[in-house]
This record gives structure tokens, sequence and C-alpha cells, in this order.
């Protein structure tokens, strides 16, 4: 089910999912890992563009894995109550990737890599999933693909909207426009300069651990406050700590601030005691004391 | 925590934003604060050198990055004016910065402790001292 942001309904989603799990390694697939841009690159980009003064641009592909072709043989059963009468034994061979199978996201990748080098882009050596078009002496396009999402930005609107009108053809896209959202952080372009925050993220997280409304801190932690290993606290449940500074870490994205405090916590994992969940609580607390806080990229410098 | 590791820590900025930050806990023991601030001289000239790659890609020719760096027999290691006794027991792959430096792709500047903004990713500090500064100045971030 998919909501809207006041919570109805917006349409209901149902995907036919292969079991990725009976799949075995040289057999059914071969390579699985799948490249992600670090964020250092979209900041990067997001600054730079800002400073030149081009808008940055979103699409997203609907349904992204299932453009993947596949390279090895892969067979599916026929799905539960959807079988065709007299013909309950026979089994499909896939010509393309679905969602669960391992190599679905490399499958995609390739795909949409070639796709990209045909169009006359070249692809950034020292992050793979970087795409630049240039155009003569000056025109250049820049894309970044993050799985689904495909953030462009450059310094021709021919070349923009080109590019635009081409991958919607290409493949099944969302149009987002200008790029607001991505991967969980605002974006906010503006005359002066664009702002990046995780705000919504933010509260989403204060919420789960109970403590939204809670008193805001200054600092994420108590200066010459030593935390160890062993520290005779009493034990707490460690997936709930796990997944606790999972979500901080996905937060230094726009958190610089917390950055140290994270990797800090981090090493209590896999024995956390109530001390070490309390330092956690801080963190979260000065999050909320700067809610409204956010990297600022300025248009001019 | 009490194994006399350091913690390396950077961040870089393009424009009037922070774009690239890092906190990590160094794998040796360093034998002193110098080499400990070598050793993350070092590890914030690698992600130096791979921004201004990234920037080539988007068409941008850039300069020597600078690295402020608040020691500075730190800085006179890696432009190599230590005596050679003292830094002669730290393994070779940190030394790629002399290297870095000698091809213009970083330089090394010295800064006041107090101004060294990448120390939020090495420790906890204070709260800013002055009430008018409501917000810690320490943080790289601003509203909206």
């Amino acid at each position: 089910m998919k909501h809207n942001p006041d919570g109805s309904v917006q349409k209901n989603k149902a995907r036919l999912v292969a079991k990725g799990y009976a799949q075995q390694p040289g057999v059914d697939y071969e390579e699985t890992f799948y490249l992600v841009a670090c964020l250092d690159t979209i900041r990067a980009l997001i600054s730079l563009a800002t400073q030149k003064g081009w808008k940055l641009y979103q699409l997203d592909v609907k349904s992204t894995f299932l453009n993947g072709e596949l390279k090895e043989e892969v067979y599916v059963q026929q799905p539960e109550g959807f079988e065709i009468e007299g013909q309950e034994e026979m089994i499909y061979k896939l010509k393309k990737a679905l969602y669960g199978l391992k190599q679905a996201p490399r499958a995609w990748y390739n795909n949409i890599d070639n796709y990209f080098i045909e169009k006359g882009f070249e692809k950034s050596k020292n992050e793979p999933t970087l795409y630049v078009k240039r155009q003569g002496l000056v025109d250049i396009l820049i894309v970044a693909l993050y799985v689904d999402d495909l953030i462009f930005t450059g310094n021709n609107l021919k070349l923009i909207e080109d590019f635009r009108k081409e991958m919607m053809m290409r493949y099944k896209m969302n149009d987002l426009g200008i790029l607001h959202h991505f991967f969980g952080i605002e974006i906010y372009q503006e005359d002066d300069g664009v702002f990046i925050c995780q705000k919504k993220y933010a509260e989403k997280i204060l919420k789960k651990f109970g403590m939204f409304g809670c008193n805001p801190t200054n600092t994420p932690l108590v200066v010459n406050e030593k935390l160890k290993k062993e520290d005779r606290g009493k034990k707490v449940d460690a997936s709930n700590y796990r997944s606790l500074v999972g979500n901080l870490f996905y937060l230094t994205n726009t958190i610089p601030d917390i950055m140290f405090a994270s990797s800090l916590l981090s090493r209590f994992m896999n024995d956390p005691s109530h001390i070490h969940l309390g330092a956690d609580k801080r963190v979260l607390r000065y999050i909320h004391g700067t809610l409204d806080y956010g990297i600022k990229y300025e248009s001019k410098v | 925590m009490d194994d006399m590791k350091n913690t390396s820590g950077y961040v870089f900025s393009l424009g009037s934003g922070a774009i690239s930050w890092c906190s990590k806990k160094q794998q040796i023991v360093a034998q002193s604060s110098a080499e400990a601030e070598y050793i993350s001289a070092g590890l914030a000239t690698q992600q130096a050198i791979w921004l201004q790659r990234i920037l080539e890609d988007f068409g941008e020719k850039e300069e020597a990055v600078t690295i402020h760096c608040d020691n500075k027999s730190a800085i006179d290691m890696a432009k190599n004016l230590v005596f050679h006794g003292r830094t002669k027991h730290i393994a070779i792959k940190h030394h790629f910065i002399r290297e870095a430096i000698e091809d213009e792709e970083v330089q090394l500047s010295i800064c006041k402790t107090n101004d060294q903004v990448a120390d939020i990713f090495t420790k906890a500090l204070p709260r800013e001292k002055n009430p008018e500064i409501k917000r810690s100045s320490w943080s790289s971030r601003t509203t909206h």
C-alpha cells in the first residue's frame, strides 16, 4: 500500500517476487554486488551546481529491477493461484529480472550503464555511478545514479530536456521535476542557495524511540565522560541498540555533528548497557534541539 | 576508549557547505600526538585527492586542496623536515602524503587548535562558552 503524505491510501501495490533464497551461486547467478554513488559525490554535485546557478533535477525509475536483462538462465515456478490449468507442472524461463532475484540490482545497473555509454556519456573512473556528457567545449550534463533515482544537472537546458525525454521513452519513469527529496534527505533549492536536512526522518526516529518532545541538549556527548565496553551497567536489548545506532549513522548524512558520537557508540553494539543507551539518547536529545538545522550551500561565496 | 588508539577526523567544504566528513578510529597506537595527526593528515589527503578527481569529472580544474592541520610537527613530518630517527617507525603507507605535497595535489597549512573545525570528528566538545551564541559554534550546520 502506498500512502499520501496525509496518510490516506494513494494506491495498492502487488508485486511478483522471485524466491531468491533458493538460488545457487555460480548456477543461477554470478555477480550480485551493486554500486551506489557515495553521498560525498552527491553533496559535491549539489554544492557545485549551486555555485554555478544550475538547478538539480530528478527522475525515478518505476519497477527499477524489472528492467534488467538476465545473462543466466533462470526458471521460476508458476505463481500460486495463477497456474495455467492443465499445465501446472510447467515452469517459466525468465528473460528479465524479477524482484527477489539476487542478480536483479546488478542486471539493472548493467542495463542502464550500457544505455548511458550508447548515448555518449562518459563514465567516471572515480565513481562508477556518475556519468558526464559533454557537448562542444562548454556544455555539460552530469548524471548521478542512486539505485532507482537519477539526479542530473548541467549548464544547458536543452541537453537536460532532451535527456529527460529520452529517459522517459526508454524506461518507465516518474518525472519528479526539481530535486527536492531523495534517500530520506530533504533538499530545498532556493534563490540564495540549496539547503539540505533530514528533519522529517529525524522526527520519525525520535518518535520511534519515544524521544519526541524530550529536553534538548547543546552537545551530542558529555565532555570527559569515558565510555567503556564493560561498565557493569545493566545490559539492554542489543538489537534495539543496533537499530538506534544504524538510524544515527543514517542521520550523519546531513548532521556531521553526530559523526563522532555515532562511531563511538557503534563500538558498544555487541553488548550494550543502559549507560551506552543513555549516551545514545543524549544524541537524540541533541538532534531534537537542532531539528531545524541543516547544511546550506550558498550560491554566492 | 582505553586502548590508546586515536581517532582521525576530517571535513571538506566546497563553497559554503561541508561536503565530505569522516571520523575513524586509527588502527595502530601512535607514539606521539604528531604521529597521530600525521596519520589523520594522510587520511584527509587520500580523500582530498579523490574529491579533486570527482570535481575534475564535473569539469572543474582544481588547485591544490588546502588541509588545515593544528600540529606543527605533523606538518614538518609531511614536508620531510624532521629527523629521521623520530619517524622511521611510521609505516611507509602513511608517507604518501609527502608525494601528494610534491605533486601539488594538497598543501598543509597550520591552524590554531581552537580553530580546528575537524575537532568535532575526533572528540566530545563542550558547548560554546559565549552565551550570545546559543548554538555550538563548532557545528557545520545552520538554519534554513
